[in-house]
């Protein structure tokens, strides 16, 4: 009795979203033994084969992001192979059903493999193209199709003498199917399966770097889909008994794609909602056959303008960002929003809920400890991995490793090596090539000469996913974290490489996939907890801030478990506190036993922690060893701080700082006020106020990740103010769109210059002339003006920019801005990546263009260099400006030292 | 062996109209990114359109080409300001789905308004036949190839010798930079789909007397255009002009030799082989899937 009693409390407890989906699977199954309408029954019979195509569609779709016109063809294929088979050959119709299924999953598997691993839309040709060659292949062989007209007269299924010849029965042999795959489906997107297709379908690079092998992945679901739509195809003969060539036409290919859409192709219940409710409506224009086209174009692209969701992703968010639509505001933010609301709000909630029963507990214990490595499964494993199989030599080993990218050498015969058990720091400015020789270690970048091993495995012939198979998982400087899935979720693909459940294991709930499930939720949980996000498991990732989206990172790249954690600027973007708490999480995760790599640009921050620090300055390594022999390196001391600190600096200080006193009131060239921007649903600026006088040069400093390319970005109109206010020269330009902001007079430098690579030298110039309303009206002069301050530009004229050095880059940027005769530069760490006498050079030459009149604003990380050019500066911290005031005062500013150089 | 001579010219004729759409794609893709697949759309339209100009309205030649081409590069437009550019920024699979629900919102619209049938033009200058040494063409083909011709070499100076031209390119590598040089970079992409549109229309017009046009042959010619330029290197114009002609060239062979029917369905199966054995084209470098 209580067993019951509490069962059915149980119930109760369900969230409403499971209660509506069993009412509708009930009501599915019963409504025609209760209302016998053979009109309506016949119509329910066909949008039942819809659904399957359907389901096919968000499989690939929805979920791995893949856009396939197959359908048509497999849904023919299975159909064709049935009826053949049944009528010609006389074989069981079961039989044939089986086969009609499998033939398409062959041609699937044959034509998915090369084109899966090309760009997204060769998917698309080629699926269109497969459509077109089998209906030429139906109507040209007519001795075996008939033809155009088709076959007729195709037996009646019979299941083991059952025979289903009735209305009634037909429409349950084509809905049990379904309602089967559809639960099957829908467990296994849940897990491993779900969460591998999901990752690839947002970042193919983040999924790989973790271990999974995206190219098999993808053939797996478009083999999926194969399938399904086959036995789709399969039940269709033999429901109808006659099939013909134009039931297989390109528009039942993208019928199941307006289905899916209609209901929200990211959720497989939505898709049967949406082919129930299209094929409704499709059969009321019918009656109209003339429109029937215009119909369903039109309402698939208004679908797509105005609901990309479905109607299954309409949440209250959602009806916020439609009113937001008519308001023109940016559809990224609308795709984000879309993807959060819709992939993840319920699905993940669910995956939360019916976690298999010890994760509460897991949770609690983890929490108790939180900064201490998490109990259980993830300490034992990192412990294991630790002790089992330690060898001689290092972990990884880096020899002469260079790597080009057209003229200019970014990773310059870089070898060192990182040991097993320690923490190994990658420093330098940036732009000194340290992210570019990360990614050759996970495999993103080849290597244009020598060697990277692995355990003494060599890794330059190896995939990313095989690479990171072998224990190495990293974070990425610009986040690269799963959108479209919950926090906890994004966590467990980091499981991946130690699962083994696919498809069917998925999708069955094999005991095996349950254990592993649990084991990798604890895993998950242990990592969420060493990183103190066990609170936020169940929340869309998307929603939590920057700071903590990059902690999502590292407990993702943590529960698989590697033997080397790659961490790419960790730091960036977190305010002192934050920092400092990351470096003892750092350290606990050493402690745990698994060897830390880690690029930083703060050498604060690694100087406390690390064994051992390298130094990397223009692609080379100057200084490798202890932090206490790093530290006192002379030419690490100038490559970081640049050579310009001195006596000469300060005196220019001096000089306009008397100047400015002299001037009695300067006259406000840009005025910024409360300025607030968001990337998506990441705030980067939070009301920053900040004002530039005529003439002045103010530099704004502040740590990676802080938002100052951000603010730059925003007053040039690359990125759209949330609100706030821009005035230059006393007029407003918040909402001016960038190219007409260029005409004004305001011209931004970059950050890495972003010149046209294919462009010449000359041409590039010639673009910077653009936003000019008379551009031939003083050209010439402006070019022999780029060509005066950067004489070796002159020299280069003909060359493609790509063929530059890095300082001369630098100064076709500078020469591209100048040629809109700006009255405002916006530089954007113009010496980043440079040698010391590049760097002077053209620091010489912002000097020379302020002393003719040039206002400048700029981002410089060389804090020695921005001091000896700035009259002001700023500080930024995570988002906000903390601290501004004359240069000569605020470089002995502790505060300063603290906000920029890090926490210590 | 003049036969072969025959399918070879033959297969030219095609193979520019499959040449003058792949040039409609890539000048699309390289400023925009975006595959648009209602390109054979244009193709159709132009046919269309000249159609209605000449024999249902009664206008000269010459105006309803150029009120033809007018009519499409509207159509184009209007397609890009009210549908693509606002899904543009959101996805670019989704993009892809809205340029097919555009060319099939065509396709129905033309079926409506001139039904199942094909409408013939009449050929630019005369129907006469040239023969020499056991082979003839058209008068029209060598108008059709020499549009192509035209139009390729247009194209190419366009790109590399004019300021508009290079801040397509700019616009093509790198918006940011080009929005922040100047460049108003809407205005790009809008020229850029009244350039491709013209083309299509241009080659719509030219082929419809040759090969008559119906409602479906927007799709094929789309395709198969797709296909041509993939063949021929994504992304170059030169490439798309080799693999038009290429393209052409094999199927007119295949059509001589197979039965007829089968021709449709050839690009796709060299398609495939392709995909598997070169799938960087003739003239392209290898491309590998990119995160944009």
């Amino acid at each position: 009795m209580r067993g019951i009693s509490e069962r059915l409390r149980g119930l109760y407890r369900l969230p409403p979203s499971t209660v509506a989906k069993v009412v509708f699977v009930v009501a599915l199954l019963v409504w025609p033994l209760a209302y016998k309408n053979l009109y309506a029954m016949s119509v329910m019979l066909n949008a039942g084969l819809f659904a399957m195509l359907t389901i096919a569609v968000c499989l690939v779709l929805g979920q791995a992001g893949q856009l396939s016109f197959g359908h048509s063809a497999f849904y023919g294929m299975g159909a064709y192979a049935a009826a053949l088979l049944s009528y010609k050959l006389h074989w069981p119709t079961l039989a044939a059903l089986v086969i009609a299924a499998i033939v398409p999953g062959i041609i699937a598997l044959i034509i998915g493999r090369p084109v899966l691993k090309l760009r997204y839309f060769y998917l698309a040709l080629a699926t269109i193209g497969l459509g077109q060659i089998f209906i030429v292949i139906l109507i040209q062989v007519p001795s075996v199709t008939r033809g155009i007209n088709g076959l007729n007269g195709i037996p009646t299924l019979s299941i083991f003498g059952f025979s289903v010849g009735t209305l009634l029965r037909q429409y349950y042999v084509v809905w049990a199917p379904t309602l089967v795959i559809l639960l099957l489906v829908q467990r296994g997107l849940k897990y491993r399966l779900g969460r591998s297709l999901r990752a690839l379908a947002t970042s193919e690079i983040a999924s790989a770097t973790l271990g999974i092998r995206t190219a098999n992945w993808k053939l797996l679901a478009f083999v999926a889909n194969a399938v399904i739509c086959g036995l789709a195809g399969g039940l269709f003969a033999f429901v109808t008994g006659s099939i013909s060539p134009g039931s297989f036409s390109f528009n039942i290919a993208v019928l199941p794609i307006v289905m899916a859409l209609v209901g929200g192709a990211g959720t497989i219940w939505g898709g049967i909602l949406g082919a129930i409710i299209m094929w409704w409506v499709i059969n009321y224009f019918t009656g109209l056959q003339k429109y029937s086209g215009v119909a369903y174009s039109l309402i698939m692209i208004l679908l797509l303008l105005f609901l990309p969701v479905g109607i299954l992703g309409i949440r209250p968010a959602t009806w916020s960002w439609l009113k937001r639509l008519f308001n023109r505001e940016s559809l990224r933010q609308k795709a984000e929003m879309a993807l959060e609301t819709n992939g993840s709000a319920v699905a993940v909630a669910e995956a939360v809920d019916l976690a298999p029963a010890p994760l509460p507990a897991a949770t609690q214990s983890t929490k108790a400890r939180d900064a201490s490595i998490g109990s259980g499964a993830l300490r034992e494993d990192l412990a294991l991995a630790r002790s089992d199989d330690r060898r001689e030599g290092p972990l990884l080993s880096i020899k002469n490793a260079s790597i080009a990218f057209g003229g200019l050498k970014a990773v310059n015969e870089v070898s060192f090596d990182v040991q097993e058990g320690t923490i190994t720091a990658l420093i330098g400015p940036n732009g000194a090539g340290k992210t570019t020789l990360f990614n050759a270690i996970s495999r993103l970048q080849a290597l244009s000469g020598g060697r990277i091993t692995f355990e003494g495995t060599d890794l330059t012939k190896l995939s990313t996913a095989n690479a990171a198979r072998l224990g190495m998982a990293r974070t990425f400087q610009g986040l690269r974290i799963f959108v479209n899935m919950s926090v906890l979720e994004n966590v467990l693909v980091g499981c991946h490489r130690h699962e083994r459940s696919g498809f069917w294991s998925c999708c069955l709930g094999l005991p095996r996939q349950r254990a592993e499930e649990r084991r990798s939720r604890e895993r998950a949980m242990g990592a969420l907890a060493l990183v103190g996000l066990s609170d936020a498991a169940s929340k869309p990732a998307a929603s939590l801030p920057y700071g903590q989206q990059r902690l999502i990172e590292i407990a993702r790249a943590l529960a698989s478990e590697p033997r080397l954690l790659m961490l790419d600027e960790p730091a960036a973007g977190m305010n002192a506190s934050e920092r400092a708490d990351l470096v003892r999480k750092i350290a606990t995760i050493r402690d745990a036993g698994v060897t830390v790599l880690l690029v930083e640009h703060d050498i604060g921050l690694v100087m406390g922690i690390s064994d051992s620090v390298n130094v990397l300055d223009y692609g080379k390594l100057i200084a490798s060893g202890s932090p206490e022999t790093v530290k006192q390196d002379r030419t690490v001391i100038e490559a970081y701080l640049g050579t310009g600190h001195g006596t000469g600096a300060e005196a220019r200080v001096g000089e306009e700082g008397g100047e400015t006193a002299v001037r009695p009131e300067p006259e406000v060239a840009l005025a910024v006020q409360n300025l607030v921007a968001a990337y998506g649903s990441i705030q980067a600026l939070h009301g920053v106020s900040i004002s530039v006088a005529k003439g002045e040069v103010v530099a704004v400093l502040g740590a990676n990740g802080a938002g100052k390319t951000t603010l730059l970005n925003t007053i040039s109109g690359i990125v759209r103010a949330t609100s706030g206010t821009v005035t230059y020269l006393g007029e407003d330009i918040t909402a001016v769109p960038a190219e007409r902001i260029n005409t004004r007079g305001i011209c931004q430098i970059p950050e890495g210059r972003q010149l046209f690579p294919t462009l010449t030298v000359e041409d590039n110039l010639l673009m910077g002339a653009s936003g000019k309303r008379d551009w031939q009206k003083g050209y010439e002069d402006d070019v022999a003006y780029a060509y005066e301050l950067f004489p070796i530009l002159g020299e280069r004229r003909k060359q493609m920019a790509k063929t530059l050095s890095g300082g001369e880059q630098q100064m076709l940027a500078i020469g591209r801005g100048l040629m809109a005769q700006p009255s405002l530069l916006m530089l954007d760490e113009p010496s980043m990546g440079l040698a010391p006498l590049a760097v002077e050079r053209i620091f010489d030459a912002l000097r020379t263009l302020n002393s003719r009149g040039i206002t400048m604003l700029m981002v410089e990380q060389n804090a020695e260099m921005a001091f000896s050019l700035a009259g002001r500066v700023a500080v930024i911290q995570t988002g906000s400006l903390v601290l501004s005031g004359e240069s000569s005062q605020l470089r002995k500013d502790d505060r300063l030292r603290a906000a920029y150089l890090g926490g210590r | 062996m003049s036969t072969w001579l025959q399918y070879i010219l033959t297969g030219i004729t095609m193979g520019s109209v499959y040449s003058l759409i792949g040039l409609g794609y890539v000048t699309i893709y390289r400023t925009s990114h975006v595959v648009n697949m209602a390109q054979g759309s244009f193709v159709m339209m132009g046919g269309f359109f000249g159609y209605a100009l000449l024999k249902q309205i009664g206008l000269p030649y010459w105006a309803s080409i150029l009120l033809s081409i007018i009519a499409v590069v509207a159509v184009a437009l209007a397609m890009y300001l009210l549908v693509l550019k606002w899904i543009m920024k959101s996805s670019l699979v989704n993009m892809i789905l809205a340029t097919v629900g555009l060319s099939l919102l065509i396709e129905s619209l033309v079926l409506l308004k001139w039904g199942g049938y094909s409408k013939p033009t009449p050929p630019f200058t005369g129907d006469k036949l040239l023969r020499t040494g056991g082979v003839h063409i058209k008068v029209q083909s060598l108008w059709v190839v020499g549009l192509m011709i035209v139009i390729f070499v247009l194209l190419y100076f366009f790109g590399q010798r004019t300021r508009v031209g290079k801040q397509m390119t700019a616009t093509a590598t790198n918006p940011n930079a080009a929005r922040i040089s100047g460049i108003p970079t809407q205005r790009m992409i809008i020229l850029a789909f009244a350039i491709s549109s013209a083309i299509g229309a241009i080659g719509g017009l030219a082929i419809n007397s040759v090969i008559p046009l119906t409602y479906t042959s927007g799709a094929l010619w789309g395709l198969t255009g797709f296909v041509a330029a993939i063949l021929g290197g994504w992304g170059s114009s030169g490439g798309a002009v080799l693999g038009g002609l290429a393209l052409g060239i094999i199927q007119s062979i295949f059509a001589g030799v197979l039965p007829a029917g089968w021709q449709d369905g050839i690009a796709f199966v060299i398609l495939i082989l392709l995909l598997y054995f070169r799938p960087q084209g003739l003239l392209g470098t290898t491309m590998t899937e990119g995160e944009m």
